[in-house]
């Protein structure tokens, strides 16, 4: 039995009959009466100077309201998180094939599109920066500062002592794409104006509050005149974190008074919204013969494209993640992050982890190889251990998972019996299983702050609200939030109104990025909890004339230990509001951080991290090079499990995404211009591409954490990328080292071995 | 631009409608009849987000033109759930966990209702076909697979006179 | 969005051809002209809408041949007992086109008349020898459509021509035949090389007969690969011959490099797809 009433079951979602039923609205269902559509003029040439902008024609154009450039902006024309160099509409100078030049606001979406066509801009071209290396090297400067965004240098022992006592050293690169998130509702929303000049935005955000400064800074306007929704969201993964339409939105309908709404198109999406950038891994890493992780020496590059978004933020955590969750006594990491033409990069779920996790897990299997040890040991022999230092020399959180999830893959039949899995009725078919490790850290890290805040009111009947910041982006941490209240609450699911995601009437909870939200909120939530416990005990107790230490929660009440003596929460919120008052808790909770803070890497290091392992079963096609997933087994150690079936979704969701990265993803560009422009090249991966996906979950409880609950959003898209090309490798013996690895790709590696038909 | 009158059953009700003609079925049902159930992913035909049942078929609706559903029977994800009752599978997707954002699960539905429809007791080789035209970035499909299985079982039962 | 455009809407089949005659473009099921249109490919100022033709969309037999109208759908031949029993090769082709939503909606004739060399019902077409019935104002005429198909995008239809119906030799019972088609993934994919393989076979002497070879996606046009077939008839198909014909393949195919594949890779595909297809068939 377990001890909890809710914490830990498979619970179905809160919000499932509005989804299910089409009832929800989403930020881009919302219509409302007098509403302009915006369209956006973005650039023809990735990289140019602007010598003039002539809106005459399109501002004549039929239907057209207004055109808005730079002159519009009333307040600073940027924004960025980090730094503030993306123009909101640019003014002289064009960076990349997705910049805003002007915003057009028309009486239909017709309209609007219609005349950007007419809209005159006068470029100047310059050279393109479109790779990462020569970002480094060229006098080409996509900003006055020059093209190198941040540098970091971490180490740790010494790396060159422990090459030197090294028995192998195997120096490798590795290249990663840039993947999109195809979030299937695109960036956008719509926004609206009252007569005192209260702006009300909805929109695909993961943090309506930092959204809330960002326009107040670009339109110079009151930030307490600007409300800002985010619910529903058809998907975020990290692509609706940093700044999209929001500017534009507000922008829009403060000067024209009238509902606007923006709506990416698909290949707007592609062009303009943000990515996982591509960076080159390169990897020296020294081992003792018997597998002993000795040294690990990292150089990193990371494509951010032409704007910082949070890019150099997730080279930081390619950093910090680099060397695996592995104990490795000296490490020397280094990092750069760059400007180029080419599209932005930014948050992507994993945020620079998943990058990290391709290189150093290929690195291992190609060290398993070259030693003679296998994958699962070696990497169970350098685990990370409770209070051993972690690559960057801090010690983190003692809920260090990662060997229970790999002995989890050894007890698996899959692995221990491999030789049955391994075969195949076809000559042209070779199947192999590969397995790669990941951690994430969980929240923003050091030295920035980091907070999760809830607040829980009791309601007429007994019912309670329970109000967060951190939108649900679809993931679920709403219905987390839902369980662990009723957990503490001691009530039904049922009985709970979520509200979550709008400044005006939900606590700043902080963004929901870096798998933090159901850390952050839960806690932030279970305060509030016992807050409202501590009020419902002293109402009760004044009610019933007992003490309240005498007191105990049960079902919908509270009642007298070893009685049946109880006042119902109904009665209590009757009670209160005969007498003109309510109960309204409100609790805010801080991020413990690491013994260890970087001064020149702010942010670095994480102090809780999520753990991960997962193998995979790959049947490879010698003909072709096509490469099916069987199956894929993951363990996550998100500490406990909050909902089950909330874990699963993550664990299968993830899966496949990171699927898609191994195999078929990529953003590709030539000279800055897209060779995708749709979803017909751009591929994800469909129903008939999944593979089986079975979670086996450990729980190394955090201490800290909301029941012992850690974050496991993104670790769960990070180790299946590499576990499927170690399974290639263990199928046909070939050593890919770039993603996605096409069948093309496969087929040219493998064919000189596997040339059946000269055979 | 003339217009045109084109008259159709949507989920249930007969319509009658004179609009441009250059208008998708999407745009009709979103825009004219406010049904934002269905959902616009990308406008070619590539996700399957806006799919809807035409004569009982899944279709995407952002590729049919208005004109083409003359005399024919729409039903969107609104149509399923009359009177505040369910579909089964609209009961099995939020049981097994099969929605996430849930931005593509009225497409989604509506495809594996197109499936049920026609096969009552698919194989997991078939559904994975008959929404192997909707895109889903969340669930990575496994659950919304065991969810159009519950519902073929919980209809069989149903017909049966079993436990629902 | 489209841009405008006037709409006919005929009444009959008569009306739809005069329609054409005008300078009309024809919407079948509207998967890929609608694309087009929002893409800014194409902004026809007129459009006939060709759904209100139910004789068009019949699946019927003679003695000898299958009939299809034109705006039969790529699911109707999937579901037909006709086409099951007649055409397989045609079936497998169409169940690999697009999506279940597209092959609802998608139509065969569509699929021809953009004559794009992917379409993935042309190579079972092609192999089978089909013709295309074309209807003007002055009348019908039929064409092989490996005759018909003459570029990426181009055809012999003449401006005021409606492709109205497909005519395809039944298959016999004897014939063995497969559809191999490969895509970026496993659904929802363009090829990037495919091959449609029918031939009589008897299984207990391994010959072969009558073979036809069309490969897809590695040339301008769809088109019958009779150095093949003339390899592969009346010869015994052990796996050595299999090989060595198969290698071939590579000799009599034209392809490009785009963003799914390059021209080496789809070169060296025809010779594992046709392999494959002949493994399968005879081992």
């Amino acid at each position: 039995m377990s001890e909890f009433k809710w914490v830990g079951k498979a619970y179905p979602r809160v919000d499932g009959y509005d989804k299910a039923t089409g009832m929800a609205k989403y930020v881009t269902d919302r219509f409302f009466p007098n509403m302009l559509w915006g369209a956006v003029l973005r650039s023809r040439y990735p990289h140019a100077l602007i010598k003039g902008i002539d809106t005459s024609r399109a501002e004549a154009s039929k239907g057209v309201v207004a055109v808005l450039t730079h002159k519009d902006v009333p307040g600073l024309n940027a924004f960025g998180i980090i730094n503030q160099d993306q123009p909101v509409l640019c003014k002289d100078k064009v960076r990349y094939l997705g910049d805003s030049i002007a915003l057009v606001l028309a009486e239909s979406k017709e309209c609007a599109y219609s005349a950007l066509d007419l809209i005159e801009v006068d470029y100047e071209p310059l050279p393109v920066v479109s790779d990462m290396e020569d970002a480094l090297k060229t006098n080409i400067k996509i900003h006055e500062k020059g093209n190198i965004i941040e540098h970091v240098r971490i180490t740790k022992g010494d790396v060159e002592k422990g090459f030197r006592e090294a028995d192998l050293i195997v120096e490798e690169t590795y290249y990663t794409p840039r993947q999109m998130h195809t979030f299937l509702e695109t960036e956008g929303g719509v926004a609206t104006i009252d007569q005192d000049g209260n702006i009300t935005l909805f929109v695909g955000s993961q943090y309506p509050n930092r959204d809330i400064i960002q326009i107040a800074r670009s339109l110079n306007y009151p930030m307490e005149k600007i409300r800002v929704i985010a619910h529903y969201l058809g998907g975020g993964f990290g692509g609706k974190d940093e700044i999209t339409a929001q500017i534009l939105l507000a922008l829009g309908t403060l000067k024209t008074g009238r509902p606007v709404k923006i709506v990416w198109n698909r290949e707007e999406s592609l062009i303009a919204g943000q990515k996982r950038l591509p960076m080159k891994i390169t990897l020296k890493t020294g081992v003792t013969k018997d597998g002993k992780l000795l040294a690990n020496k990292a150089r990193i590059i990371a494509d951010n494209g032409p704007y910082t978004c949070l890019g150099s933020a997730i080279m930081k955590l390619a950093v910090e993640h680099v060397s695996g969750p592995y104990y490795v006594p000296h490490t020397d990491l280094e990092g750069f992050s760059v400007y180029t033409n080419n599209c932005i990069g930014s948050a992507f779920r994993g945020f620079g982890a998943t990058q990290a996790t391709f290189a150093i897990e290929c690195q291992l299997d190609l060290i398993s190889k070259k030693i003679g040890i296998d994958p699962l040991e070696l990497r169970l022999k350098n685990a990370l251990r409770d209070y051993q230092s972690a690559n960057l020399g801090h010690i983190p959180s003692p809920s260090v998972g990662i060997a229970d999830t790999l002995e989890t893959l050894k007890n698996h039949d899959l692995w221990k019996n491999k030789g049955y899995y391994l075969k195949t009725d076809k000559p042209y078919l070779k199947r192999g299983i590969g397995l790669a490790c990941s951690h994430q850290g969980c929240g923003l890290g050091s030295f920035f702050p980091d907070y999760g805040a809830a607040t829980i009111i009791l309601l007429p009947g007994g019912r309670f609200a329970l109000k967060i910041g951190c939108p649900d982006l679809g993931q679920g941490n709403g219905t987390a939030f839902v369980m662990i209240a009723s957990e503490v609450l001691c009530c039904n699911p049922e009985d709970i109104d979520l509200e979550i995601g709008d400044t005006r009437s939900t606590p700043d909870s902080g963004s929901t990025s870096a798998s933090r939200t159901t850390y952050t909120g839960g806690r932030a939530i279970i305060q509030a909890g016992n807050k409202m416990k501590a009020n419902l005990f002293a109402e009760a107790s004044r009610m019933l004339g007992v003490s309240p230490d005498s007191l105990e929660l049960r079902p919908h009440c509270v009642a007298v230990k070893d009685s049946d003596l109880k006042v119902t929460y109904a009665e209590i919120a009757e009670r209160l509001s005969k007498e003109n008052r309510s109960l309204e808790c409100y609790a805010r909770f801080d991020w413990p951080t690491a013994d260890l803070e970087f001064k020149e890497a702010l942010g670095l290091p994480h102090f809780i991290y999520s753990y991960i392992s997962e193998m995979a079963l790959v049947e490879v096609n010698v003909l072709t090079g096509e490469v099916r997933v069987l199956k894929a087994v993951v363990s996550p150690d998100a500490g406990r499990i909050i909902n089950r079936q909330g874990l699963e979704g993550q664990a299968e969701g993830g899966t496949v995404m990171g699927m898609g990265y191994a195999l078929m993803e990529e953003i590709r560009q030539v000279d800055g211009h897209y060779m995708n422009k749709d979803l017909s090249t751009y591929i994800i991966p469909t129903a008939k591409d999944a593979p089986e996906i079975e979670t086996v979950p450990v729980e190394k409880l955090e201490a800290s954490g909301p029941f012992g609950a850690k974050g496991i959003g993104e670790a769960v898209c990070n180790p299946i990328t590499p576990a499927i090309i170690n399974a290639i490798r263990n199928a046909l013996g070939i050593n890919i080292t770039k993603i996605p690895a096409t069948p093309e790709d496969i087929y040219f590696m493998a064919k000189n071995k596997f040339d059946l038909l000269r055979s | 631009m003339e217009k045109v009158t084109v008259n159709f059953t949507l989920n249930g009700e007969r319509q009658s409608i004179t609009v441009n003609p250059n208008l998708t079925l999407l745009e009709v049902i979103r825009d004219i009849f406010e049904l934002t159930g269905t959902k616009e992913g990308c406008g070619h035909g590539e996700c399957g987000a806006c799919t809807v049942l035409l004569n009982g078929k899944a279709v995407n609706s952002c590729l049919v033109l208005i004109s083409q559903v003359e005399g024919k029977e729409v039903t969107t994800i609104e149509g399923l759930s009359k009177d505040g009752s369910v579909d089964p599978l609209q009961a099995s997707f939020i049981e097994a966990g099969a929605i996430q954002c849930g931005y593509c699960t009225p497409g989604m539905i509506m495809s594996a209702k197109s499936l049920l429809l026609e096969n009552s007791n698919p194989s997991v080789e078939e559904i994975k076909t008959a929404i192997s035209g909707n895109l889903c970035r969340c669930t990575g499909y496994a659950k919304i697979i065991k969810a159009i299985q519950l519902a073929a079982r919980n209809v069989k039962a149903g017909e049966a006179g079993g436990e629902v | 969005m489209l841009k405008a455009f006037e709409l006919i809407r005929p009444g009959d089949l008569a009306e739809a051809v005069a329609a054409v005659a005008d300078g009309a473009i024809p919407l079948a099921g509207g998967t890929d002209l609608l694309v087009r249109m929002k893409k800014g490919i194409i902004a026809p100022k007129k459009i006939v809408d060709l759904s209100g033709l139910k004789e068009l969309r019949e699946i019927k037999e003679d003695e000898e041949n299958i009939i299809l109208g034109s705006l039969v759908t790529h699911g109707d031949v999937v579901n037909s007992e006709l086409t099951n029993k007649y055409l397989s090769l045609l079936v497998q082709g169409c169940r690999t086109v697009g999506s279940p939503q597209i092959r609802n909606t998608g139509t065969l004739g569509g699929n021809i008349i953009n004559a794009s060399p992917a379409a993935d019902s042309v190579p079972p077409l092609v192999a089978l020898g089909a013709k295309v019935v074309l209807s003007s104002v002055n009348g019908e005429r039929e064409m092989k459509i490996e005759e018909f198909l003459v570029g990426p995008g181009k055809t012999l239809k003449r401006p005021d021509e409606l492709l109205t119906g497909i005519v395809v030799k039944k298959m016999k019972p004897e014939e063995r035949c497969l559809y191999r088609k490969l895509g970026q993934r496993k659904a929802l994919a363009i090829s990037i090389a495919s091959v449609a393989v029918k031939f009589g076979f008897d299984p207990v002497t391994k010959r072969c007969t009558n073979p036809a070879i069309a490969f897809g996606a590695v040339g301008p046009v769809v088109k019958r690969a009779v150095e093949l077939e003339r390899l592969l008839e009346q010869r015994i198909l052990d796996q050595q011959t299999i090989k060595e014909i198969s290698l071939k393949a590579r000799e009599f195919c034209d392809p490009i490099s785009d963003i799914r594949a390059s021209a080496e890779y789809r070169r060296e595909m025809c010779c594992s797809l046709l392999y494959e297809a002949l493994y399968e068939l005879t081992c």
